[in-house]
């Protein structure tokens, strides 16, 4: 009977993301939280369904009990979150909080089988990065004065990022992190919050041409410390929200023509100038004939997921150790390899479903800001899942940036999650408002 | 009233996508960037499955190696060839019952893979046996039979070419015309396949003898007279209706300007017609023949016969090249006319050129594999006779099959002359060293001439010509085939 549920767990597993996605597309058609209560239980169910046949797997096929223990904390974890996001702001969006413990769930279930240390730490991370978050809801909705910090978001941005570029160690050729008390940070994760406050705020204010260059030159400033520190994925991130927020800010689709433009014009300009971006293009080219060398890890990405096809080898029945830094930045391929194919569309999928509920909440508003905001948040989100699982399956060149939520990354887990409360504390502010009205209106019969 | 309410709705619904047109413009574009490297996945993964498997630097192999037993290869007639026993200390062993016999065709598995324990390897190394099966094997500690090849390959006729080839140098191939399908294949110098772990450092450096390379489909020689099989059919094809009337009048040798060729052994054939040029395989009426051809169309028929070209099969194996230009050298053109100069070709292209005038022209898709099945007999893959392409129009085919019949009949191929089959072929005794008077001695062919069932081609190197050394192979191994085929029939 264990056995039996071995073989077929895998078929299940995806089974129940596809349930959950089914869930999360209808969900879209629901224009209020009020509305969503329904869905998001039923979306409940196939979360714990999928958590449960995945830890089972692993425990069956382990023999060993320790796995339980995170399993349950995951459990109640993804269990707590709505519980309390409900009981804290009744018009948090509970397909958003569940859509994001899918992703968390689904990086749980990977990194339990790479890496059990790192599976923990990214856990407790996660924990916290969710009570940060429910605060985060509370301080959108009280101060107003967060739309008018505009040139201090960029200050503060700038100085942390220019300090890593001093101070900070190296990883992989690049300044990406310092240590603090034990704890290793990797501010460009968190200056995203930043960077996205800063154009949001001022390009709320203004959307004239002078207002544009300005805001451009500060924002050519961060992906300029970037490029220093050769962090070119998140250079490359920086600058495709800048593009895209102005454009829908000031409603002219040349500016993303333009954008687009100067970004290819840029990438020529940096494969001229950086020998590591014409490592990189190279690898990505042809990384077979550089197989033992810059190629190595790409080709094991693409060995990971052809071992895996459709449906995955099941998980811990293949060898995802053989990718260098897997966990990181190549952990979609893993993903596929274990669990399947089908499995890693339907996670990015999910993904896509987060991203199309910001699309929503930003045509919905009027407010510049949290309009701002929302579009910001949606695409620095998509972009960075784009550039990750196109790099890492050799669709576009690889450029190193994590997938939110499934790579182990603390920063990127926690920055990720405090961009989605934000959100979220739109959406509470948005209900309250419906509320006001509706409340305003009866009066009114009355 | 209502219907000014749903006007005004629709109204709120067309400002809200026109505040909103930009945003829904960029998110449409990163969807169709989603769709976009969803379908590449989907494609990638699935379509280059194979490919990466195969990849020495996939892990996949090792993982399976400890799953599964690797898969039995047979012979068409259930011989096993190769396959997998428990040693006396519990290791797993490839054993061959055949030693050196097949050894270039099927190859070995240690120390790299060659032959078929490559060309199979996906499916040899993989386990088709149901799920349950294979958990039943997990828990009881044991491994999972492997899938097994089916060869096309025949023990008796590979025997009768193994013996035939005896201790000379050389290579033997015998493909089935009308299906593709490759019945013997040897190659010499050989090595044991059992032993090859321990042989390795010995036979990979050994570059004189060269016994890893399986010389029928890795060995380029210069085709020497078969290669008018060539010249002829690119006269037959600029001289339609005329050919017959071809006259030559040999005295030994010919000359233009400087270039001068001698006939083999410096033969005098007289008043030669074209028939009679290639029964004797006059050097002299050929380079005459050479000189009239037009050489573009003249590239144009090397061409089609697979030279310059990727060769449809499934071996590892060396690609042939011959560059005829507007201007080439009178020498170049004279020297490739009888097959010397720089023409090369391997003995498995000059056996397919010849199924194929045997097979009416047609080219079959070769074929080493008739199928494979799980271990439990389940069919997994299936090679039914394909056609690969038609080399010549049937009426070519036929002319060429006459003039090779008459080869046998009344020239450098009669020691194939009053057997109990009829037989068409063509011999040829390449010169590869211009101070020596060295040949390789070359010799393909078909039979029966009416109704051709197979092909067979033989190299012997450096032993002199191919009516004396080749010839006499071919015998032995048409002799074994009809002799193997009359007592089944």
């Amino acid at each position: 009977m264990a056995s039996l549920f071995v073989i077929y767990s895998k078929y299940l597993i995806i089974l129940f993301l596809a349930a959950f996605l089914g869930c999360g597309l209808y969900g879209l058609s629901f224009h209020s939280v009020r509305e969503q209560g329904v869905v998001a239980n039923v979306e409940c169910v196939f979360l714990f369904l999928m958590q449960f046949s995945a830890f089972l797997t692993i425990v069956l096929r382990t023999q060993q009990m320790r796995y339980l223990i995170l399993y349950a904390f995951l459990q109640v974890l993804t269990l707590a979150l709505p519980v309390l996001g409900v009981l804290l702001y009744p018009g948090i969006n509970r397909l958003l909080l569940n859509h994001m413990c899918m992703l968390l769930s689904a990086g749980m279930i990977i990194l339990t089988r790479l890496d059990m240390a790192k599976a923990k730490r990214q856990l407790a991370i996660a924990a916290a990065s969710f009570t940060l978050g429910l605060l985060a809801v509370w301080v959108m909705k009280s101060f107003k004065v967060l739309k008018k910090l505009g040139w201090v978001y960029m200050a503060v941005g700038l100085l942390a990022i220019g300090a890593v570029l001093v101070l900070g160690q190296l990883t992989r050729g690049a300044k990406l992190s310092f240590t603090v008390a034990g704890i290793t940070f990797q501010p460009s994760e968190f200056v995203k919050i930043l960077y996205v406050l800063f154009l949001a705020s001022l390009l709320a204010k203004d959307t004239g041409i002078w207002q544009v260059v300005l805001v451009g030159v500060g924002a050519a400033a961060h992906v300029l410390v970037l490029v220093f520190s050769k962090d070119l994925g998140s250079a490359l991130i920086y600058f495709a929200v800048y593009m895209i927020m102005v454009t829908v800010a000031c409603h002219r689709i040349v500016y993303l023509l333009l954008g687009t433009a100067a970004g290819a014009g840029a990438s020529v300009v940096a494969y001229r100038l950086f020998s590591h971006v014409q490592v990189r293009f190279q690898a990505w080219k042809d990384p077979w004939s550089v197989i033992d060398d810059q190629g190595y890890q790409i080709t094991q990405s693409l060995f990971a997921m052809s071992r895996g096809g459709w449906f995955g080898l099941g998980i811990g029945k293949g060898t995802p150790g053989d990718i260098p830094h897997v966990e990181t930045d190549f952990v979609f391929s893993a993903v596929v390899e274990e669990l399947g194919l089908l499995f890693g569309i339907g996670i990015v999928g999910v993904g896509i479903v987060i991203f199309l509920q910001l699309i929503q909440l930003a045509a919905d508003l009027k407010d510049g800001f949290y309009k701002n905001l929302a579009v910001g948040i949606g695409f620095l989100y998509i972009f960075q899942m784009f550039l990750t699982v196109g790099g890492g399956t050799k669709f576009i060149p690889l450029t190193g940036v994590t997938l939110p939520f499934i790579s182990y990354g603390g920063s990127s887990v926690m920055a990720t999650t405090l961009l989605f409360f934000m959100a979220e504390g739109i959406f509470v502010m948005r209900q309250e408002e419906e509320l006001k009205i509706e409340r305003r209106k009866k009066q009114k019969g009355e | 009233m209502r219907g000014e309410r749903n006007k005004k709705g629709n109204d709120r619904k067309r400002t809200r996508f026109a505040r909103n047109r930009e945003m829904y413009v960029c998110a449409a574009l990163f969807i169709a960037l989603f769709a976009g490297l969803f379908g590449y996945l989907s494609s990638y993964v699935v379509k280059n499955d194979e490919t990466l498997f195969n990849n020495s630097y996939n892990s996949r192999q090792r993982v399976l190696a400890q799953e599964n037993r690797r898969g039995t290869i047979y012979a068409a007639g259930g011989e096993a060839l190769a396959r997998s026993v428990v040693g006396p200390d519990g290791e797993e062993i490839r054993e061959y019952p055949y030693a050196e016999m097949f050894a270039h065709v099927v190859g070995y598995s240690q120390k790299g893979r060659t032959g078929i324990e490559e060309l199979e390897n996906y499916f040899l190394i993989q386990s088709d046996i149901p799920e349950r099966k294979k958990i039943d094997n997990e828990l009881a500690g044991t491994k999972n039979p492997g899938n097994d090849v089916y060869t096309t390959l025949d023990v008796g006729l590979q025997q009768a070419a193994y013996d035939a080839l005896g201790a000379y140098q050389g290579a033997i191939v015998v493909t089935e015309v009308r299906t593709g399908r490759i019945l013997a294949m040897v190659s010499k110098p050989d090595f044991d396949p059992n032993q090859i772990a321990q042989v390795w450092e010995q036979v990979s450096t050994d570059t004189d003898n060269a016994a890893l390379v399986n010389r029928v489909t890795q060995g380029l020689y210069p085709p020497g007279s078969t290669f008018k099989i060539v010249t002829t059919l690119a006269y037959l094809r600029q001289f339609a209706g005329q050919w017959q009337n071809y006259s030559y009048q040999c005295n030994g040798s010919y000359s233009n300007g400087e270039s001068k060729i001698n006939c083999f052994h410096g033969s005098v054939h007289g008043s030669v017609d074209l028939g009679q040029s290639f029964a004797k395989s006059c050097n002299s009426s050929y380079a005459n023949i050479g000189m009239q051809l037009d050489r573009m169309g003249f590239q144009d028929t090397i061409d089609s016969l697979l030279f310059n070209a990727e060769l449809p099969i499934p071996l590892a194996y060396k690609k042939t090249t011959v560059q005829l230009t507007k201007d080439s050298s009178m020498d170049d053109v004279i020297q490739t006319s009888i097959g010397q100069g720089k023409t090369q070709i391997s003995p498995m292209q000059l056996n397919l050129i010849t199924a194929a005038i045997a097979n009416g022209g047609v080219l079959m898709q070769p074929v080493l594999v008739d199928g494979i099945k799980s271990a439990e007999g389940k069919l997994l893959e299936e090679n039914r006779p394909v056609q690969y392409r038609r080399l010549m129009t049937e009426q070519e085919a036929m002319q060429l099959g006459g003039l090779m019949e008459k080869v046998v009949q009344e020239g450098t191929g009669r020691g194939l002359k009053d057997q109990a089959y009829t037989c068409a072929g063509k011999t040829g005794s390449a010169e590869f060293n211009d101070e020596k008077l060295d040949s390789h001695a070359w010799f393909t062919g078909f039979a029966p001439v009416q109704d051709p069932e197979i092909a067979v081609t033989v190299i012997v190197e450096r032993i002199g010509s191919g009516g004396d050394y080749a010839v006499p192979l071919a015998r032995r191994v048409f002799d074994a085939y009809f002799r193997g085929s009359l007592a089944k029939g």
